[in-house]
């Protein structure tokens, strides 16, 4: 065969596989979920509903309609209930006209009915399904999930984007499928994950993230409020920054805040004599943030005196959450897996009693506090003579 | 046959980047399901055998320098013996290859192109590497040479956004229960390993070969650098999870988020994945090609490739129903047998050879043998 021949053969062999695009799939195909809720039904079966981003290519006629070209996208939300995750996906994928596309959801929200019975359902699919991303955030909704979804948000894309970035803002837990997984394989098998809250005012809805709700075994055990869930993000060290308000005795009935930047925590566990023992430390530098009290903060010792008064709220505050959590008997605070960590063989000794050992954990705290800056004013007598009778 | 010439330094770059392959992904993992936090360990004890294997091979080729595995098994063990054997270990060579490329298959077909047909990702795989192998022993190795610092800077990338997120707790506590998990988790990691012995098909082609265990040396300890880092990346941001995840590698890279802004980088992972799995398949594919040529005493390996590179994609298929078979311990023992005992009975057999045969013609001139 002649070389130029061969090299047409070729060239037209492989016009043979340009044809095979198996995998091809236009943007306008895709039903692009931005946000998945899963509920449990009356009969036990999963409720899935999923929010979708319907993306519209910009055409002549949206421009010629007017001033309302802005955006145009719109949020669609849809739900199929199946005997299981992966059921109820076939089942939604019946009622769509576009292929499924888990790609970009970031948001999964588990109703509480669902997550009182068990995760494992929901968390088995995201986890086996190659699509959803281990770094989507995890939420427990107070009612419905399908709710959380259905809301039109004014300021973000949608809800689920809202979400998503009160979760990134740290005012309360930020919880990944990937943590959630590694968490509830970790020794004490829980798990915490926040909680999106419906407030309900003047006929508008607005879902926020208030408190957390734990797990234990896959099962929903406990819901915290907002300040068991600080406190138990100081324990977690996920504290990114923080207010702290404490009345000040010495100083005339005043109050006086800080803001913390930074913090971090850590647990030092110990076993002596067969008595278990954890010990928080904290480490917090913040900035004077308010102060109506009559102590003049230009004086060191008065510092010194605000400083422990801060730190006599923050230990409170973190006391309250681990009485909390020895009082109903779920390790969420993550204290066997320092255990384990520390002492392998006493753990794995006593690994069988651990409900019974944690509520008897003795915990003592070593709080270092510093305000480092007392803000743009120092004794501040003009507001405080103007208060005084 | 085959008049091509390269360097020592090529065959380490060719031997550990094939090598590296399959691990990169999968190995974690198998490590971490038995030896948990200490996995990191394990990739450090398994290279011990790796260190062993090549030492054989090296060894082996100074005693037959211009010959393959196969040529001086034949020479030890007698015709009938060594082809039999000989053909057994081709055997290994083509499956162990045929393994990789349908975990190759089935790894994109589960995660990027699910709806392609699985012969069209097998044969267009399989085509490119033929191709390669037909290029001779030096587009062999100058491939994976030239293809190194692409891997290198993909796998960095991949690497350097995760640093923010690893907790170095997760190793705690440490060696809790002894050696014994570590030591499985090496076990485990056999399988691996013992792909340094297809070393022995390049080693003849080798021009400077002073400096030959030194880089064999090198690249059983670059594969080792390489697989301890990637598990203490992996497990210090998986932790406990780790076990739970095929490929948690794969993991790792979707789960980057720099500054939210940096993110989806699965299709790193791809390409890191292909260009190492092209090395590696060439890496058999040579092997397998070359070797049955000198088996069965053709006088060109060429013409043998196109029809071995269609039996593994043949051999990707048969008796495997599921790809997990690939993981579990009892091929460990399959790999073991060819690649770390067969070179040390054939060295024990040029050892006693060589003693013996001394003996017998202590008058002759005593070329061949020379150490």
């Amino acid at each position: 065969m002649q070389p130029t021949c061969r090299t047409l053969l070729t060239l037209l062999l492989s016009a043979i596989l340009l044809s095979g695009c198996w995998d091809r799939i236009e943007i306008n195909d895709l039903a692009i979920i931005t946000a998945a809720g899963v509920d449990l039904t009356d009969n036990d079966r999963i409720k899935l509903s999923v929010q979708l981003f319907v993306p519209s290519p910009p055409s002549s006629e949206q421009s010629a309609s007017g001033p309302s070209s802005g955006s145009t996208n719109k949020t669609v939300v849809r739900d199929a209930i199946g005997i299981d995750m992966a059921d109820a996906t076939a089942r939604l994928q019946e009622r769509l006209s576009r292929k499924v596309f888990w790609g970009q959801a970031d948001v999964f929200v588990f109703g509480e009915k669902l997550a009182r019975k068990s995760i494992k359902e929901p968390l088995e699919f995201l986890t086996r399904h190659p699509h959803p991303r281990e770094r989507a955030n995890l939420f427990v909704s107070d009612g419905p999930a399908e709710n959380v979804l259905k809301w039109n948000t004014p300021i973000e894309r949608n809800s689920a984007e809202t979400l998503r970035e009160m979760a990134i803002l740290q005012t309360g837990l930020n919880v990944s499928i990937l943590q959630a997984i590694e968490e509830l394989s970790e020794e004490a098998h829980t798990a915490v994950l926040p909680v999106v809250h419906i407030l309900q005012k003047d006929g508008e809805s607005s879902p926020f993230i208030s408190g957390s709700a734990t797990f234990k075994d896959l099962r929903m055990a406990d819901r915290l409020d907002t300040s068991v869930t600080r406190g138990l993000l100081w324990l977690r060290n996920e504290i990114k920054s923080a207010t702290i308000t404490s009345p000040v005795p010495q100083g005339g009935g005043g109050i006086a805040s800080v803001y913390l930047f930074h913090a971090s925590s850590k647990l030092v566990p110990s076993i002596k004599n067969g008595e278990w023992r954890m010990r928080v430390v904290i480490d917090a530098t913040g900035n004077l943030n308010e102060n109506t009290s009559t102590l003049d903060t230009t004086k060191e010792p008065n510092i010194v005196k605000l400083q422990q008064n801060f730190k006599r709220t923050l230990q409170k505050r973190i006391e309250e959450t681990v009485k909390i959590a020895q009082k109903s008997g779920v390790d969420y605070l993550g204290f066997a897996e320092q255990f384990y960590r520390h002492y392998p063989k006493q753990w794995n000794k006593s690994k069988k009693n651990w409900d019974e050992i944690f509520p008897k954990v003795v915990v003592s705290y070593d709080i270092r506090l510093v305000v480092a800056r007392n803000g743009l004013t120092g004794d501040n007598k003009t507001l405080q003579q103007s208060e005084t009778p | 046959m085959e008049r091509g010439r390269i360097s020592a330094a090529q065959v380490a770059v060719l031997s550990f980047m094939a090598v590296t392959a399959t691990s990169l992904l999968t190995a974690p993992t198998v490590a971490s399901s038995v030896a948990k936090q200490d996995m990191w360990l394990s990739p450090i004890l398994a290279s011990t055998v790796g260190f062993l294997i090549v030492w054989l091979l090296v060894k082996l080729n100074q005693a037959y320098p211009n010959q393959t595995l196969i040529e001086y098994m034949k020479k030890l063990l007698g015709r009938p013996l060594g082809v039999t054997i000989g053909l057994l270990y081709l055997l290994f060579i083509i499956q162990t290859t045929a393994n990789v490329l349908r975990q190759f298959t089935d790894f994109i077909k589960m995660t990027f192109l699910l709806t392609t047909p699985a012969l069209v990702i097998a044969g267009s795989m399989i085509l490119v590497c033929a191709l390669i192998v037909r290029g001779g022993v030096e587009t062999v190795a100058r491939f994976a040479t030239l293809l190194l610092p692409v891997v290198v800077v993909l796998i960095l990338m991949l690497y350097m956004p995760t640093i923010k997120d690893i907790n170095a707790h997760n190793f705690e506590p440490v060696l809790s229960e002894g050696m014994t998990p570590p030591l499985k988790g090496a076990f485990r990691l056999m399988s691996w390993v013992p792909v340094f012995t297809f070393m022995n098909f390049y080693l003849p082609f080798v021009s400077n070969k002073r400096h030959m265990l030194g880089w064999a040396f090198g690249s059983v300890a670059i594969f080792t650098v390489i697989l301890f880092v990637t598990f203490i990346f992996v497990y210090a941001i998986l932790g406990d999870a780790t076990p739970i995840y095929v490929y948690p590698f794969m993991v790792l890279a979707r789960f980057i988020s720099l500054t939210e802004f940096f993110e989806h980088l699965e299709s790193l992972v791809m390409m890191v994945w292909v260009v190492e799995i092209v090395i590696r398949i060439t890496f058999g594919l040579f092997s397998a090609s070359i070797g049955l040529a000198q088996c069965l005493g053709l006088p060109q390996y060429r013409p043998l490739v196109l029809p071995i590179s269609m039996i593994m994609v043949l051999f990707s298929y048969w008796g495997i129903t599921n790809v997990e078979f690939v993981f579990s311990p009892e091929i460990v023992m399959y790999y073991l047998t060819f690649g770390l005992l067969l070179p040390l009975l054939l060295y024990l057999a040029s050892l006693m050879k060589r003693r013996f045969g001394k003996q017998q013609k202590d008058t002759e001139e005593k070329g061949e043998y020379a150490v």
